[in-house]
């Protein structure tokens, strides 16, 4: 069997020193209560560090980097002291969040790494992969690994048949849940490696998962559009929630397990009180397609911190104007709430009630003004993001790149300098494109990758040598009109 | 139906693919006689030298020549559209043998679906052992799993994501052309090995539009005809044609036409395990299916 040589390739990125502004979507956030501190974890690889004491601000304090893909998920562990991120670039990285440093790399894993799970009674934290693996790691070995100790013995939990999506554990350590592509969650006990029970119900992909306190209750956010709750003692779903009109993709509880916020594709983030009956109310449209929901401990009103695919992070809280606005909404015949379909039911069974009385199919309230009455939460704090790079172009001179960004933005970078060029505005990308084109051939020596909204440029050993170009044709101030110059070699020495 | 089968064209220009096959359903029809046989030289000759594919004395393949004489006569019709002045309108043969595929695939991280429409002339399907076209149908538009080391570059995204990929039927033709992928190479051997595989076909086959669109109503579809492949390989063999007329099945072998009756269309399904073992029966398997949609409206 042929087994083809791996290429060696050098990536780096063109970018400023810093980057104290999100320039991606974000996967994942936590919130420090002691501390009062938000971690975000980013599509553009940073792990970024935020003060939120003052309830109605923020504070950027600073960027964890070290990852080379998306940041999936994170978790705070040993009461905050350290953080475990998940990436797609396969590592699990272990990092001391007081110093803001990487102190050790896992690769265990053999394909994207999607999400962690976190029991603070044990110290034990779970990762789920594409792979279809899930390993379970213990901190205290973790992070007591010096370069002389420094080997880390793992378990994997069997039985898990397709890419894992979404993780959970409950604090004791005593359920671990997982669910996936395969559209079942699958149960163990993580102290036996134990499986306890598989759940059906879902008929899509399982994107986000909750465990209680006690690990008796588990809820569960699909692609199929419902959250589904599961009595893990009865092995059974108990309820099925209809509120969504597209995937959901993010849950989070309050400490009491009382109230479970979802969110996903449909930007609409709704809570669930699970003991009081069926209702989920509407609580704010977000900006974009939800991706993570953390409830703020630290803040005495009941908000939610929001990440989305945009780069902007926004904290959502309860705003008690919106109840006065409930006599009129029963007037108007409670369009935000949203009467939600019947037990283990099937069909999708949502009525809206209009003046009219019609029964309507679809959840959209948009003919009325839907903001004021139905939200139950207002945004009083936004951190703002940084615009992400969408599109690319390699120029035919082969020195230059143009990319359009998510503010529609067109840029120019010199790829021999490792530097931005020109910021154009808001152009047309072919037609700049087509005013750079070049009468000579050249190779390409480099290629793009825009995965984290940011230009990162790859060379490869088999080719980022074979452009020659002569001196005259090349923007370089070393140049010499009538000498041969390699842009790959003239980019890595101008980088050194 | 018959009468669009039998469209006609005057050859008063120089021969062309369609004005030859034209002429060879007009020989027959106008015959004096009862019944006979009529050689198709002209015809082959035609198919010869217009395309070099043909011209050998090998034994050829009739899903080629099939999807060959469909896209020319087409091709033939849309010429003579664009001198009459209008061009782009669909030719009859579009009308009867057209149908569109989409290619539906979906991203798992951001769900968007990005389709892309496909016209066929027929659908060639992977076929299984001892199965049903109905099953196999099914395997054709199943979901592909786009993962690991062929994972999706999704333009929403910006990056390589896993994504489902599948296979629609986005728009049905009149008349339903269905192959059976018989012909597989097989690496092991480094050769092309004929599968002789039991796959069952029905009278009457329901079909869905299953790209959810609008028009999701379901089609019946009847049997009309069957080219069926003799021999047990790829390189050497013979086809006879099994064909529904005026209400009776008629087999056809070169030069003999008999009647036969409608259930020993069943010996035409392909070998079961113990048969291709025992290598009893030849291997005499349904190659090329017609269906013909049963509201024609």
């Amino acid at each position: 069997m042929h087994i083809p040589k791996k290429k060696a390739t050098v990536s780096y990125v063109i970018r400023d020193e810093e980057e104290p502004l999100n320039r991606s979507g974000v996967n994942a956030l936590r919130v420090d209560p002691q501390a009062r501190r938000l971690y975000s974890a980013g599509r553009d690889s940073i792990i970024r560090c935020w003060d939120i004491s003052s309830h109605d601000g923020y504070r950027y304090v600073r960027s964890l980097e070290h990852h080379t893909d998306w940041v999936n998920d994170i978790v705070l562990c040993m009461d905050g002291s350290y953080i475990m991120s998940a990436a797609s670039d396969i590592t699990l990285k272990l990092w001391d969040s007081r110093r803001g440093a990487c102190t050790s790399t896992l690769r265990q894993q053999q394909d994207y790494i999607r999400c962690l799970a976190y029991s603070r009674h044990r110290e034990q934290v779970a990762s789920g992969s594409l792979d279809h693996s899930i390993y379970l790691w213990d901190l205290k070995t973790l992070t007591s690994l010096t370069s002389t100790n420094n080997k880390v013995t793992t378990t994997s939990l069997r039985g898990q048949k397709d890419s894992v999506y979404s993780l959970a554990m409950n604090e004791a350590g005593t359920v671990l849940v997982a669910g996936g592509t395969d559209k079942v969650l699958q149960v163990w006990d993580p102290r036996t490696d134990e499986k306890m029970m598989r759940l059906k119900g879902h008929t899509d992909n399982v994107r986000a998962l909750l465990l209680s306190p006690d690990g008796t209750t588990c809820v569960s956010g699909s692609s199929d559009g419902t959250v589904r709750l599961w009595s893990l003692g009865q092995q059974r779903c108990i309820e099925t929630f209809r509120m969504h009109e597209e995937g959901v993709w993010a849950l989070a509880a309050d400490e009491v397990f009382q109230t479970v916020y979802s969110g996903g594709r449909d930007k609409k983030v709704y809570a669930i009180e699970l003991n009081q009956g069926v209702d989920g109310s509407m609580l704010f449209v977000a900006d974009a397609p939800v991706l993570c929901l953390t409830p703020d401990l630290c803040d005495p009103q009941e908000s939610l911190w929001v990440a989305t695919t945009e780069s902007s992070i926004s904290k959502w809280t309860f705003d008690p104007e919106a109840c006065d606005d409930e006599e009129e909404e029963e007037e108007a015949g409670e369009e935000g709430e949203v009467r939600v379909g019947e037990r283990g039911g099937e069909e999708r069974e949502v009525e809206k009630e209009g003046e009219e009385g019609e029964e309507e199919e679809s959840v959209e309230v948009t003919d009325i003004d839907e903001y004021a009455p139905s939200c139950l939460m207002k945004r009083t704090v936004l951190i703002p993001g940084g615009p992400s790079i969408r599109e690319y172009r390699i120029l035919e001179d082969r020195q230059h790149v143009l990319t359009r960004d998510s503010n529609g933005h067109v840029q120019l970078w010199d790829i021999l300098h490792a530097v931005k060029a020109a910021g154009l505005g808001e152009v047309d990308l072919e037609e700049e494109v087509s005013r750079r084109k070049s009468p000579l051939y050249i190779p390409n020596w480099f290629s793009v990758e825009i995965k984290t909204g940011m230009l990162n440029i790859r060379l490869s050993e088999s080719d980022c040598f074979s452009a020659w170009v002569m001196g005259a044709n090349v923007k370089l101030d070393t140049a010499t009109p009538d000498l041969k110059l390699n842009l790959g070699a003239t980019a890595v020495e101008s980088s050194v | 139906m018959k009468e669009v089968l039998a469209y006609q064209q005057t050859a008063d220009e120089p021969d062309t693919l369609l004005s030859l096959l034209a002429e060879l359903f007009d020989q027959i029809a106008t015959s004096r006689r009862k019944f006979g046989i009529l050689h198709p030289k002209k015809f082959v000759t035609k198919v010869k030298k217009e395309n070099v594919l043909f011209d050998n004395m090998q034994q050829q393949d009739a899903h080629e020549f099939l999807n060959y004489l469909l896209n020319t006569i087409g091709d033939l019709l849309a010429a003579r559209q664009r001198e009459v002045g209008q061009p782009g309108s669909r030719t009859w043969i579009q009308d009867i043998f057209q149908g569109t595929l989409t290619n539906e695939t979906r991203c798992l991280v951001c769900e968007t679906v990005r389709s892309k429409d496909e016209d066929f002339l027929d659908l060639s399907v992977d076929i299984e052992q001892n199965t049903s076209l109905t099953h196999c149908l099914k395997t054709f538009s199943s979901h592909e799993r786009l993962c690991s080391e062929s994972k999706y570059y999704c333009e929403q995204c910006c990056s390589k994501q896993e994504a489902t990929k599948r296979l629609r039927v986005k728009k049905l033709p009149l008349i339903l052309a269905l192959h059976l992928k018989r012909f597989k190479y097989v690496e092991q051997f480094n050769k092309f090995v004929k599968l002789s595989h039991r796959v069952v076909f029905p009278w009457e086959l329901k079909l869905f539009n299953t790209s959810g669109d609008a028009d999701s109503t379901d089609h019946m579809y009847d049997l009309i005809a069957v080219v069926v492949h003799c021999g047990s390989g790829p390189n050497r063999g013979h086809y006879i044609t099994i064909v529904k007329s005026h209400g009776f099945w008629l087999l056809y072998d070169d030069d003999i036409v008999e009647e036969i009756e409608p259930h020993e269309i069943e010996n035409y399904f392909g070998l079961t395990d113990a048969q291709q073992l025992q290598r009893t029966g030849a291997s005499e398997s349904g190659y090329i299916l017609f269906y013909q949609c049963r509201n024609l409206t």
